[in-house]
């Protein structure tokens, strides 16, 4: 299985990524001579990639990272080693992350990456809203209506419910949205 | 007297010429010869001119499929040195030609440390791996808790754990905490998972530890 990330060949701003699947070796590659295997091996991967016009196709086999982990990356062409294009990514994302049975939040992380939800945890991506200011703090994750509010250090009184209500909105992180894992 | 190179009393011989024996075609089936009977050590080197096989002699189409199989030729039977430069030409390869499915991932890794191309391509192109530098996929940090428990976990980015490296880890307890200091303990668990450990649970504060994760190319 070979994974290839795409980018617009206009700007390097990323378009899409696909895994693309390979049966075993051929028992004459081997045998191929050298001076034709650097050929063979751009034809091949160009096969198996079949950019678009228009796009950039990279093997990004080699990290091992999952499928769309690349969604950040930007392609700067000449940017790089010997003016080599570069991989790069530019921006951290900062994730807040909930217990799922208790609504507790119990980590923070921030990456270049996608951080994914699973069964028992649930991984809101929170960069550039309000709740990015109370990075690293916990405490419990509760709603008054429809409103989610975030209660630092476990405050649970009205009052403090109400004051981090006040505090926090209007930012509206509403029970589908968080639940959906959108962000 | 018969005639000089008569066999037969009153016919003349005729001789064939020696350079112009024509076998017709199917005269001789290939059933008539024996595995074996024609071995390379019978011709003279130059004995077979590659010159005077006219182009388009062979005829593709006369081969069966899987006639020729890789099985008979040895090991660099192919002298790589022996084709010029040039003389494959990338033109004469129809689209297609080279399957990609034919390849794996193997093969490709054999080739990973070829040489950076231009990007002239103007109906889309493809970068191999090796052809292009990297930068900031491979940093990430943050915190988590440990609550009622002698564990707690935080979620990351998707490492290979046998490259992946923790550079910066710490803990903190409460004051009234410090007996849960015994034993603690940080580790990249899984390819998605750090998980912080305790010794004692028996005591309620908070424990909680912060890590960085770098992952080496």
């Amino acid at each position: 299985m070979r994974h290839f990330a795409y980018f617009r060949q206009a700007d390097g701003s990323y378009l899409r990524e696909q895994l693309v699947d390979v049966a075993g070796p051929p028992s004459w590659w081997a045998r191929v001579p050298a001076a034709l295997r650097d050929w063979l091996f751009t034809r091949w991967s160009h096969l198996l990639a079949r950019p678009a016009a228009g796009e950039v196709a990279i093997d990004v086999t080699q990290f091992d990272y999952p499928l769309g982990d690349f969604c950040w990356s930007v392609l700067r062409f000449g940017d790089g080693d010997n003016g080599k294009p570069l991989l790069d990514f530019p921006n951290e994302r900062t994730f807040m992350q909930l217990d799922r049975r208790t609504a507790e939040v119990v980590g923070w992380w921030q990456s270049s990456r996608p951080c994914r939800s699973d069964a028992e945890r649930l991984i809101i991506d929170v960069t550039g809203t309000p709740w990015e200011s109370v990075y690293g703090a916990f405490g419990q994750f509760a709603h008054l209506g429809p409103i989610y509010f975030f209660l630092p250090d476990r405050q649970r009184t009205p009052a403090q419910l109400a004051a981090a209500a006040e505090s926090l909105s209007p930012y509206d992180l509403t029970p589908e949205r968080v639940m959906a894992g959108r962000w | 007297m018969p005639g000089a190179g008569s066999i037969l009393p009153g016919i003349p011989f005729i001789p064939f010429p020696s350079s112009s024996v024509q076998v017709a075609a199917g005269g001789i089936p290939a059933a008539a010869i024996a595995a074996g009977a024609i071995t390379a050590a019978k011709f003279a080197a130059g004995a077979i001119d590659a010159n005077a096989i006219a182009d388009n002699a062979i005829d593709a189409g006369a081969i069966a499929a899987g006639a020729i199989t890789a099985a008979k030729f040895a090991a660099n039977a192919i002298d790589a040195s022996a084709i010029a430069n040039g003389a494959i030409d990338a033109a004469t390869f129809a689209a297609n030609a080279v399957d990609a499915t034919a390849f794996a991932q193997g093969a490709a890794d054999k080739v990973w440390s070829t040489a950076a191309r231009s990007l002239t391509d103007k109906a889309g192109f493809t970068l191999t791996a090796g052809s292009y530098s990297v930068r900031a996929s491979n940093t990430q940090r943050g915190t988590g808790t440990i609550t009622n428990s002698t564990t707690g976990t935080i979620t990351i980015s998707s490492v290979t754990t046998t490259r992946a490296m923790e550079t910066y880890a710490g803990a903190s307890h409460s004051a009234t905490g410090t007996a849960n200091m015994e034993d603690t303990r940080i580790a990249i668990t899984a390819a998605t998972t750090i998980t912080g450990t305790r010794g004692d649970n028996s005591v309620s504060p908070t424990t909680t530890f912060g890590a960085v994760v770098e992952e080496l190319f």
